[in-house]
């Protein structure tokens, strides 16, 4: 873009406005700010407080029931491998212990139909919310923005971004706070149980946190990759087919087909890297798991614990770790990506707006025509009426304050005078149209409207 | 037609794409296989530890597979309970092991499947004449060679992964559970159909929803796309807040079909959760009182639960398989669709080469639709010599363009007969012809990448000096030689970095410079202002005099010199003749003229 040092204003415009759609995207994945971001988010949720205090309430309730009805597995063994007691207090004793395990479950399924039904309504009104502010901001966005971004850039705003943020604001929010507020509550249950089994589950929490972050950062480097080649593979896609007919016209088929096939290799060997990473966490944490379950039984039963009750209940507990801990490892990609997009559309809600300082109003007069209203300093307004005449007074303009397109422009339109512009491509004939109505501000001189109303530069 | 229609049918599915796994087929035979292994070591596990926790702590004399194990290694208990522990160590690293190689085998096998598809699908697609191309339109061929493959890919890697592991972990699991206590598992049994059941039915509820929801989406999103579109009227008649308050009340219709779709949803979770736990309840209860009855040990009920997660988290899997699938079913019969297509123009084996660029039309008729009382061309008699300047004129819609394309086949003649250089156009090779057919089309296209590569689409093999003498003729050479690049200047995707006019002429120099027998211009320099047309059409005159040239021009003065002009009318050759002999007997040529020539002359 840089090297575009050609004189000619409105094609130098053109260069900015379609660069390809899929160029700066595959970069940012990663969002620079994610903690800003994430609390920016939050605050939208400032219009479903009630709603969103539930749920996490709920969430809290759901992992804490969850919690204690797995560690009721301790009392009901240690009933089963009581010797001195009757069968019968046996009995009643186990009844009793399941019963409220029972209550505990039925616990954990309310509040986990609530905090579905209660995030849902949260991320649905923060998405609606969002979606309005967005859209509202670009009304509001001068014509400039719009020539230097494709409709396919902003399109992306309202679909991948949000799509992304959906999945954010229902899933993974709710999952990463069950998983952490759980991850919790089990290392405090297994503390409980039995220290010395905890210090073999801390090993492996070193394990498989390392584990994840040696795969996590090659995943996503090679994420990036396939990426880039996805876009360049759906870039040809899209070009060639939208020049389908001029690769008909030169027998390019062939050819064509040649350089698809080196992209399409290309995007399998980074494709093919790529999901082996992803596939390969899953059956990683899943059998850590089944390690350590099985030295913690090994050594539980060798004499680590002194009962039979607490290395079940201590097993229960292992599963539930591995599981809270891939969970977040997951989750926590998905926050980045989801994050990434919001940044974007934060982005978009802070480029300036169209500045809108003008005072002039139009209304209509005594006798019915419309005229200006011009404000005075005492409140009251002039009305001059509207003629439709139009002056430039010394006008200068640059699309990229760079380049000069317009350079000292005077002239004017009387009342129903019809001015023609004549021209070679690129001279400026479109550009003083636009500025007339003010679809990009003037960076010298002045504009008037019948003499009153005016726009000028700064 | 009808009969071929019904036959494309059957092939539309599943099994038309799997070809597509040629060159993968064993890793894609493998994955399964690793994963039924993976399964089994993972279902083994629970059984170990009820031998380690019923034979090593309890020191049951009947246990889980005591037979496995001598009386001496269980009577030396740390010894047993150390063997029995680097069994299941040993599993889970098997397990892991297995796990971890189909993780591989299954990104090879369906990464490679989509890479094949989409070869299939594109070349099939660069196979495509105008015609096929028209039946589908571009955009949604790009979303079938994207979003569709991408969609397909998901499922296919799921497939081999998924498919056969949740199913034979249920079985597996469900096997173990049922060697241990037979009355007991039947309670888990009992509990599936009801789960099943219930998914069905949120499925069947939910699918309406879903698609309400997705309309309401694809609206949502069509108005944004409809407002970029429209912006500068949006502007111009300050319609900013109308269109808010409109943006918003569809925001809001949309956010209630999301919350009335998802909150169906909402009961998956609980529901799933709810009857796993019931089952465990139950299987505590009345395990509970068989340990205490002395027919169960502890350590089995254990495993009993863990078997009872197992198969109610595969049986959840494969319900989300099952979703997955019936969602890119779609997709599938939209790829399906596109490889069954048949190429409208059948291409000529033929050595035969083109001689000159003698062109001749008999009584040709031709229609987009092949109907005969639907015409877009009508008995065209047309001869045009080799080395003939022929210029066209006529309205929009009245068969310029149609009549042009034909001459290198893009769409074939309904009748009559179209001959190049004394011979049946079908007699050549479609590469022959278009070898010797050089048509700048009126929706014109460069490619990203940068002008000489471009250019040399004409000719691969074109030097500097013959791409220099092409841009020379068409006029381009001096504002290409003012880039800083040069002819290495980059052009953006569909060639966004030059301007309209320039945009035409560098098409026009690649038109030329594969040394055409018969080049033709399809309102090609519409953008170019009059007086380089004017030096384009001596440049014409003078270097490339054996060529024959058709010019469809709007402005009368771009033809005004040819040999011949054609006036075009309701898909009939209205007149043939000098521009002096049509001002005197076509009107429609007069009418054209007066009113251009008036229009200039008032703007000057």
């Amino acid at each position: 873009m840089s090297k575009s040092s050609n004189k000619n204003g409105a094609v130098n415009m053109k260069r900015i406005r379609k660069q390809p759609l899929h160029k700066g995207k595959s970069a940012a994945n990663r969002p620079s700010s994610p903690m800003q971001t994430l609390m920016r988010l939050f605050r939208y949720y400032g219009s479903c407080r009630a709603p969103f205090i539930a749920a996490v309430i709920a969430i809290l309730l759901y992992s804490a029931s969850t919690i204690a009805a797995s560690y009721m597995m301790r009392p009901l063994v240690a009933v089963l491998e009581e010797a001195n007691i009757t069968k019968e207090a046996a009995h009643a004793k186990y009844l009793a212990l399941l019963i409220g395990m029972a209550g505990l479950y039925v616990l954990g399924i309310i509040t986990n139909y609530i905090l579905n039904l209660l995030m849902l309504k949260c991320a649905a009104t923060v998405l609606c919310d969002l979606r309005k502010d967005m859209f509202d901001h670009m009304q509001d966005l001068p014509i400039g923005y719009f020539d230097t971004h494709t409709h396919g850039e902003l399109m992306s705003y309202y679909t991948n971004d949000t799509d992304a943020l959906r999945e954010l604001m229902h899933h993974s929010i709710t999952q990463l706070i069950i998983s952490v507020t759980s991850l919790i509550g089990v290392v405090a249950m297994m503390l409980v149980l039995s220290v010395k089994l905890f210090l073999i589950v801390a090993v492996m929490g070193v394990i498989v946190f390392l584990t994840v972050k040696y795969i996590g950062k090659r995943s996503s480097r090679n994420f990036a990759r396939q990426q880039k080649a996805v876009a360049s593979v759906n870039g040809y896609i899209e070009e060639l087919l939208e020049g389908q007919r001029v690769v008909k016209a030169f027998n390019h088929e062939e050819a064509a087909v040649r350089e698809f096939d080196e992209r399409n290799d290309e995007l399998c060997a980074a494709a093919t890297r790529a999901s082996t990473y992803a596939n390969i966490v899953g059956p990683i944490m899943n059998n850590l798991s089944h390690i350590f379950y099985s030295i913690t039984t090994t050594l539980g039963v060798v004499g680590l614990v002194s009962t039979g009750s607490v290395l079940i209940a201590f097993l229960q507990y292992i599963r539930q770790f591995a599981d809270r801990m891939s969970q977040i490892s997951q989750q926590f990609n998905f926050v980045l990506l989801a994050l990434a997009g919001a940044e974007r559309i934060f982005a978009l809600m802070d480029e300036p707006a169209d500045i809108d300082d003008g005072d002039v109003t139009i209304g209509t007069g005594a006798d019915g025509e419309s005229c200006w209203r011009v404000p005075k300093a005492d409140g009251g307004f002039d009305k001059v009426p509207v003629k439709g005449k139009i002056e430039l007074h010394n006008v200068r303009f640059s699309y990229d304050g760079k380049v000069e397109v317009l350079k000292d422009i005077s002239l004017y339109a009387k009342t129903a005078q019809k001015i023609a512009f004549v021209g070679s491509t690129g001279a400026g004939k479109t550009t003083i149209t636009n500025l007339i109505n003010r679809f990009y501000d003037i960076s010298g001189g002045e504009i008037t409207y019948d003499g009153t109303a005016s726009i000028s530069a700064g | 037609m009808s009969s071929n229609k019904s036959n494309l049918n059957k092939e539309r599915g599943f099994r038309a794409i799997l070809p597509c796994s040629n060159g993968y087929v064993f890793p894609t035979l493998i994955t399964p296989v690793l994963m039924i292994f993976e399964v089994a070591m993972e279902v083994f596990i629970p059984l170990l530890m009820a031998a380690i926790v019923d034979g090593g702590l309890y020191r049951k004399a009947d246990f889980q597979l005591r037979s496995l194990f001598s009386p001496e290694l269980i009577a030396d208990n740390t010894r047993f309970i150390l063997t029995l522990g680097a069994l299941m160590i040993a599993a889970a690293l098997f397990s892991l092991a297995f796990g971890m190689l189909g993780a591989r085998t299954a990104a090879v096998a369906a990464m490679g499947f989509s890479k094949n598809l989409r070869h299939t699908l594109f070349e099939k697609i660069q196979s495509f004449s105008f015609k096929n191309t028209d039946k589908f339109s571009t955009p949604s061929l790009v979303m079938r060679a994207t979003a569709d493959v991408n969609n397909i890919q998901n499922l296919y890697m799921q497939a081999i992964r998924v498919f056969v592991r949740a199913p034979v972990m249920m079985v597996l699991a469900a096997i173990m559970a049922f060697r241990i206590n037979t009355k007991l598992s039947l309670i888990f049994m009992l509990a599936l159909p009801v789960l099943v059941a219930v998914l069905i039915v949120f499925a069947v509820i939910g699918r309406p929803r879903f698609r309400i929801w997705l309309k309401k989406y694809d609206a949502l999103n069509a108005s944004v796309q409809e407002d970029l579109t429209a912006i500068r009227v949006v502007k111009s008649y300050v319609r900013e807040e109308y269109e808010k308050k409109r943006f918003n009340a569809s925001a809001d219709d949309l956010k209630r079909a999301h919350i009335k779709a998802e909150r169906l949803f909402a009961w998956t979770n609980p529901l799933q959760l709810g009857v796993m736990w019931t089952c465990s309840g139950i299987l505590l209860l009345l395990g509970g009182e068989s340990v205490l009855g002395g027919t169960l040990n502890t350590g089995e009920l254990v495993s009993l639960l863990t078997y009872t997660n197992q198969v109610i988290g595969a049986l959840a899997m494969v319900a989300a398989i099952i979703v997955i699938f019936t969602m890119t079913r779609e997709s599938v019969a939209r790829i399906t669709e596109v490889l069954a297509e048949v190429p409208d123009i059948p291409e000529t084996e033929s050595e035969l080469k083109v001689e000159s660029g003698e062109i001749e039309f008999r009584n040709v008729c031709f229609s987009y639709t092949n109907d005969e009382t639907n015409l877009t061309l009508r008995n065209i008699d047309l001869h045009i010599r080799s080395g003939e300047t022929i210029g066209i004129i006529g309205g929009t819609g009245e068969g310029k363009s149609t009549l042009v394309q034909l001459i290198p086949r893009f769409y074939d003649i309904l009748s009559g007969e179209l001959l190049i250089g004394g011979r049946d156009i079908k007699d050549y090779s479609l590469y022959e012809l278009r070898e010797s057919v050089s048509m700048v089309l009126q929706k014109n296209m460069l490619f990203s990448g940068t002008i000489k590569e471009n250019l040399r689409w004409g000719d691969p093999n074109a030097s500097d000096a013959e791409i220099i003498e092409a841009c020379k003729l068409a006029c381009a050479h001096d504002f290409v030689s003012g880039f800083p690049a040069g002819y290495d200047t980059e052009l953006g995707q569909g060639g966004v970095n030059v301007s309209g006019g320039q945009k035409q002429r560098l098409c026009i120099a690649r038109a030329l410079l594969k040394k055409p027998k018969i080049l033709i211009l399809d309102d090609s320099t519409s953008a170019v202002d009059s007086r380089t047309d004017e030096s384009i059409r001596k440049a014409f005159r003078e270097f490339i005099p054996t060529t024959t040239k058709l010019i469809i021009a709007q402005r009368i003065s771009s033809i005004m010199d040819a040999d011949r002009i054609i006036v075009m009318k309701e898909g009939c050759i209205s007149d043939i003749g000098t521009h002096d002999e049509l001002m005197g007997r076509s009107e429609i040529y007069r009418e054209v003229y007066t009113s251009q020539h008036k229009e200039a002359a008032a703007n000057e």
